[in-house]
């Protein structure tokens, strides 16, 4: 699972927790509809997009047809996504779906460019006396994000964090101690976690947690939310004018510009820059990594003492790790030891680098503190060495081209090809950047540990017949539900989730 | 025991098998006149362009780093209405009276709505600007190859475009027209140090994995266009992995188009009755890459593979093929020579030909697949 699926993950569960109205009053807002539909599964989109036109009702019957039987168990979760958001509704007895009406009319109106104005942020049409270039927004947004990540680690710093972030890092329980004093603070194991993360997750995260907050006082979160939304749809280096926010909104910016969200000036309070944190929160993983790389680059073109080689070598990520599972990072930053640190057997350190070696005590050490593998093997790949990913790339060009000539060639096989195989192309042809070995070494020492799961589920069982079992245990596993079954016993188990379907499901057969 | 055997266990893993990865979308218009005014009591130019756009809004909300390109083709040439090195169209942001806005821009000041989401606006505003310019052209430019198809170059524009967003990295530069640009000055020559280095490190630091496609809409009802080159930008699509879509308009059907779509596993919808284009692109033409896997496509029932004469420029049901390069012909050359590679037919097997063709066609269209191939 990717890190964007996470971050995803995250603002979905927040939204699909919201009570129905608020979410009604969130779809007023054009730009809140449009992130949304950009947080969803490809099929939801998709689903969404051939009702937005259409004008009547959809059968659900007809509906389910669209999609290969393999496929119903997305579709089951693209639609169960759909209704805890009450995007679609029930018309018909539950027979014909339709779109949320507010959601429907926003978001046509947001495609066909009719939307009411001032949807997506008043642009400042007077010319701003300082002078505010992207390049000085990107150092500002660095310049904040880093010292709260620095802070998080103990780095020596000559301005702690506001106060408004040290509350907000205690309350989401990345850190501990008594007091909300800067030098009382301990960061926890949840905060570990949160380094290992993506910059956009890590905002998240972090924004989730000042939703929460608001709550508290008294703050509307529907209007926090939009203005969430609306920042993320805001263009970098453009300023955009104060007046037009609710005063909710305007006391959140002196909050966000602690983040390093937006810049402010402090002559200047008419106005506001969006950085590049801001205008990417609901990018996805591809331009998820654009703000980490640029924010690298800008931290190198400010450190004077970094030479053009290091800059070079940064932009692309630092750490270089083998198939002996020995890994070397360029980086003297104490943010970047304090995370390898986590998971690596550190050895040596030179002015410029760190050697280390991944181990089995290493790994178990993280896996303990509550990292899971996973989040390790993102931060390898997206940390890993230009020259890394290069060597992946040529071995993918070189495996993309041999398959080529195996396949291709012939035009016969080349039909049943691209017919059968070609959504799935994708998967075969995928990037390793990081050595396989190591990377199954790691997940393999994970399933060490997690000998037993656990479900939450429903078992079925005192069925009348075979053929009731049987059809009853089939649609259980085409929805992707079941989880264990026992043909001489006749019993399953289903996840909680599929509950209600399932249960439907034997209803309408049992009148029949 | 055999309970125990009996027992299924399900793997329950929450996996994502569909990958929301940016895509790429080039749209190619075919502007041939003689098509569209066939049609023009169903849909106008006009209306197609308001669901085109909408259809690329639909496409660029998707996913914040979708790109979109567009291309019309009419006989005057292929040509990028977006995006366009040639203009800036960062400047097209701020609204009609500030910096960077030409005289052709305040003759049609409000072409789109200026509240619009910035991603839209840029690239509608390009789109419908040039393709202004594109049908002022056309009505000026003179008659005599009104006919002409160049939907072959513009398939391989949007070829060439997709191969090199996809080998470009994406993670500099996120609009596309300032990607362009970037590319086009660092290839220029004049790269200084620091343009060369960010060059090196676009190439070094490609990993994303974006997924294309083309959709081809077109109102050209004359099987009149070039085939070879069709074909070849075809199978080059295929090699590329890059399905190319089709919305045909009008009643009749063209047999290349449908091919085309059918080798690159694309989907090909012959649109008779154009009114509603809209909900057609937005439900059959919407399926993206990466949910294609999981949906029922709609189906080609029934693609003719006909080929085209490579002397005449017709299809061709039933012809002959040259043994030794498998050109396709529908008349025997009068120079008895293959048109393509000059082999030398033989003379007696071609006069046999000629004096059989009646009844031989009839007994040859059981045996062999309606080929008919004489020896050289």
């Amino acid at each position: 699972m990717s890190s964007s699926n996470l971050f995803k993950a995250t603002v979905n569960e927040h939204l699909e927790c919201l009570p129905k109205p608020i979410q009604s009053r969130l779809y007023e807002a054009p730009a809140t509809c449009l992130s949304i539909y950009r947080l969803l599964p490809p099929l939801a989109k998709f689903y969404i997009m051939s009702m937005l036109f259409y004008e009547h009702p959809i059968a659900l019957k007809d509906m389910s047809k669209w999609c290969k039987p393999t496929a119903k168990k997305i579709q089951f979760e693209a639609l169960k996504r759909l209704r805890s958001l009450h995007l679609i509704e029930e018309h018909n007895k539950g027979s014909h779906l339709k779109l949320h009406q507010t959601f429907r009319k926003n978001f046509r109106d947001c495609l066909t460019g009719s939307q009411t104005s001032n949807a997506f942020g008043n642009l400042c049409t007077s010319p701003d006396k300082n002078h505010i270039d992207v390049k000085f927004l990107d150092m500002f947004a660095s310049q904040k994000w880093e010292s709260i990540l620095h802070f998080m680690v103990g780095t020596e710093l000559s301005v702690a964090p506001s106060k408004s972030v040290l509350s907000l890092l205690k309350s989401g329980g990345l850190m501990e101690g008594p007091g909300t004093s800067a030098s009382n603070l301990k960061i926890t194991n949840k905060g570990f976690q949160f380094l290992l993360q993506d910059v956009n997750v890590q905002i998240w995260t972090l924004l989730l947690q000042y939703l929460s907050l608001t709550q508290d006082l008294n703050m509307d979160p529907v209007d926090v939310l939009n203005f969430i939304f609306v920042l993320g749809c805001l263009e970098l280096g453009k300023s955009y004018t104060v007046s037009s926010l609710s005063e909710t909104q305007i006391s959140m910016l002196a909050d966000l510009k602690d983040y390093g969200l937006i810049y402010q000036n402090h002559n200047d309070k008419e106005r506001f820059y969006p950085t590049r944190l801001a205008t990417t929160l609901t990018s996805e993983a591809a331009a998820l990594r654009t703000p980490s790389m640029a924010l690298n680059q800008v931290v190198d073109t400010a450190n004077s003492e970094a030479t053009e080689e290091q800059m070079f070598s940064n932009t692309g990520g630092s750490i270089i790790l083998e198939t002996n599972f020995k890994i070397y990072a360029y980086t003297n930053s104490p943010l970047e030891i304090a995370i390898l640190n986590l998971f690596v057997h550190l050895k040596t350190r030179f002015p410029n680098m760190v050697t280390g070696q991944i181990t089995r005590e290493s790994i178990r050490k993280a896996l303990f503190n509550g990292i899971t593998a996973d989040q390790i093997i993102k931060f390898l790949e997206s940390h890993a060495h230009s020259q890394m990913k290069q060597m992946a790339k040529e071995n993918l060009d070189k495996k993309i081209e041999f398959d080529a000539n195996n396949n291709i060639n012939t035009a016969t096989d080349n039909q049943q090809l691209s017919v059968g195989e070609f959504g799935s192309a994708n998967s075969y042809h995928k990037l390793e950047v990081l050595p396989p070995t190591v990377v199954d070494q790691i997940k393999l020492w994970q399933l060490e540990l997690d000998r037993i799961q656990t479900f939450e589920g429903y078992l079925f069982k005192d069925f009348s017949s075979q053929q009731e079992y049987d059809a009853l245990r089939s649609y259980a596993s085409e929805l992707g539900v079941l989880l264990w079954s026992d043909k001489n016993r006749k019993k399953f188990f289903v996840t909680k989730d599929g509950m209600s379907q399932v249960a439907d499901f034997a209803n309408k057969n049992r009148g029949r | 025991m055999d309970a125990v055997s009996e027992t299924i266990i399900t793997d329950q893993k929450p996996t994502q098998p569909t990958v929301d990865d940016p895509s790429l979308l080039t749209v190619i218009l075919d502007l041939t006149p003689h098509g569209w005014f066939k049609i023009k009591h169903h849909i106008t130019v006009q209306e197609v362009t308001k669901a085109l756009l909408v259809f690329l809004n639909a496409h660029l909300s998707l996913n914040n780093s979708n790109q979109v390109a567009f291309i019309v083709c009419s006989p005057d040439g292929a040509k990028f209405l977006y995006p366009n090195p040639g203009k800036n169209f960062d400047g097209i942001q701020d609204n009609g009276s500030s910096k960077g806005e030409t005289g052709n821009k305040s003759s049609n000041p409000n072409l789109v709505n200026t509240e619009m989401y910035r991603q839209f606006r840029i690239v509608d505003e390009a789109v419908l600007e040039e393709l202004n310019e594109v049908l002022k052209s056309l009505s000026k430019s003179n008659s005599v190859n009104k006919t002409r198809s160049t939907l072959s170059g513009a398939l391989s524009l949007a070829l060439t475009y997709t191969n090199r967003m996809l080998n470009l990295d994406q993670s500099i530069s996120t609009t596309t027209a300032s990607a362009f640009n970037a590319t086009t000055k660092s290839t220029s020559g004049t790269s200084n140090v620091t343009s060369s280095g960010s060059s090196a490190s676009a190439v070094s630091t490609n990993y994303t994995s974006m997924l294309s496609r083309i959709l081809v809409i077109s109102a050209n009802d004359d099987d009149d266009v070039k085939y070879i080159p069709i074909m070849n930008s075809m199978f080059a699509a295929q090699k590329m992995r890059l399905p190319i879509d089709v919305a045909k308009l009008g009643s009749i059907s063209s047999s290349y188009l449908q091919q085309a779509s059918d080798a690159t596993n694309g989907i090909y919808l012959q649109v008779e009755k154009p009114e509603g284009l809209i909900q057609t692109l937005c439900t059959a033409f919407f399926i993206e890459s990466s949910i294609r896997p999981l949906i029922i496509l709609p189906s080609n029932s029934n693609v003719s593979y006909r080929a085209s004469c490579f002397i005449t420029g017709k299809s061709v049901d039933l012809g002959y093929v040259c043994s030794v390069c498998l050109c396709i012909m529908s008349i025997i050359p009068t120079d008895a020579k293959c048109p393509t590679c000059n082999s030398h037919f033989d003379k007696s097997i071609l006069n046999q030909l000629q004096n059989s063709v009646v009844l031989s066609t009839k007994r040859r269209k059981i045996d062999s697949n309606g080929r008919d191939t004489p020896p050289v």
